[in-house]
């Protein structure tokens, strides 16, 4: 029936789904919804779908008797078997101080890392253009410390490791010797990792003008 | 097994800010592994030492800060190790670029 095929694909396509979102946490909607994401999870799909011809061609019942019950049972068999496999390497060889995996993982690591780089440079420029646009007014001096604990105190579950780090990289950013627009640009590029563009955005708009640009005086004023 | 413990809001970051506002600072020494980096992708400690002429201390706690920010990464080796930046580091390369490409002449550097 088309119906177990579908769901042992849904199985491989959501096991790829878990493995993007794991990435990019910060904006999965936008890692998941692109060509080179959406080819990741045909991949696994296909994958599940092989599996489950594979245990079709061969008769597998997997130990259940019930002819209700065993095609289904090949599904999940499929999805887990396909998932199981992909992710498996048979041995390991040390290159130096790198560890590289023998196996059918080797094949997955190799076409992750290639969706990664190709959703990266895809987002890249959304980023930019995004960060640009949303820290437009903003005053590096006034928002470098107020912006993070505001976006922090929205989000309300950044682990503490996390919140030293970024504290550890605003104190360089602030100390660095660079335009002030450039150091607005980083803030915000940093915040949107951590915290997603929807929330960056929300907090610059709540703070107004807190941390906007002063408008510079009039000279004969 | 360590289990996740989510902070109360904000409290950790300002901490930080307050430790770290009370460090020295090395933001020249800082920016210029970041440009070095940027360049050569990898970049031998001892090669680094050598291009950024300053000294080992400033050196030593500039590579700290910028590994406790997540933008270099160190790999220990015979050699004294190996350098390179994280993709934070690239990102923030790419955006410093728009300085360092306004004042190449300030640097001396060459492209």
């Amino acid at each position: 029936m088309w119906t177990e095929w579908a769901a042992a694909a849904l199985g491989g396509a959501l096991a790829g789904a878990g493995e993007i979102i794991a990435q990019f946490r910060d904006e999965p909607d936008d890692a998941l919804f692109n060509l080179p994401a959406l080819g990741y999870l045909a991949f696994n799909a296909l994958a599940s779908i092989l599996a489950l011809a594979i245990i079709r061609i061969f008769g597998w019942n997997i130990g259940v008797q019930d002819p209700v019950l065993m095609p289904w049972a090949q599904v999940v068999a499929a999805a887990f078997g396909a998932m199981a496999f992909l992710r498996a390497s048979f041995f390991n060889v040390r290159n130096g101080e790198q560890v590289v995996s023998i196996g059918p993982s080797r094949l997955l690591e190799i076409v992750l890392q290639a969706v990664k780089d190709a959703v990266d440079r895809k987002r890249a420029e959304q980023r930019g253009i995004s960060v640009s646009e949303i820290m437009a007014d903003v005053d590096f001096e006034r928002a470098w410390v107020a912006l993070p604990a505001y976006c922090f105190g929205l989000l309300q579950n950044l682990p503490d490791l996390e919140q030293q780090k970024f504290a550890q990289k605003m104190s360089l950013l602030a100390s660095m010797t660079m335009s002030v627009h450039v150091k607005t640009l980083l803030l915000g590029l940093s915040l949107m990792n951590l915290v997603g563009e929807k929330v960056l955005a929300t907090a610059v708009r709540n703070l107004g003008d807190e941390i906007r640009r002063l408008p510079p005086r009039a000279a004969n004023n | 097994m360590q289990k996740y413990s989510p902070s109360d809001d904000f409290g950790s970051f300002l901490s930080a800010i307050q430790r770290a506002a009370k460090q020295p600072t090395q933001s020249d020494t800082s920016t210029r592994i970041i440009h070095t980096l940027s360049r050569s992708k990898q970049v031998k400690v001892t090669h680094m030492a050598g291009q950024i002429k300053t000294s080992w201390s400033t050196f030593n706690q500039s590579l700290q800060s910028l590994q406790e920010a997540g933008l270099i990464k160190m790999q220990d080796d015979d050699e004294g190790g190996t350098l390179w930046l994280t993709q934070e580091g690239e990102h923030w390369a790419q955006a410093m670029n728009i300085d360092w490409n306004d004042s190449d002449d300030d640097t001396g550097e060459e492209r």
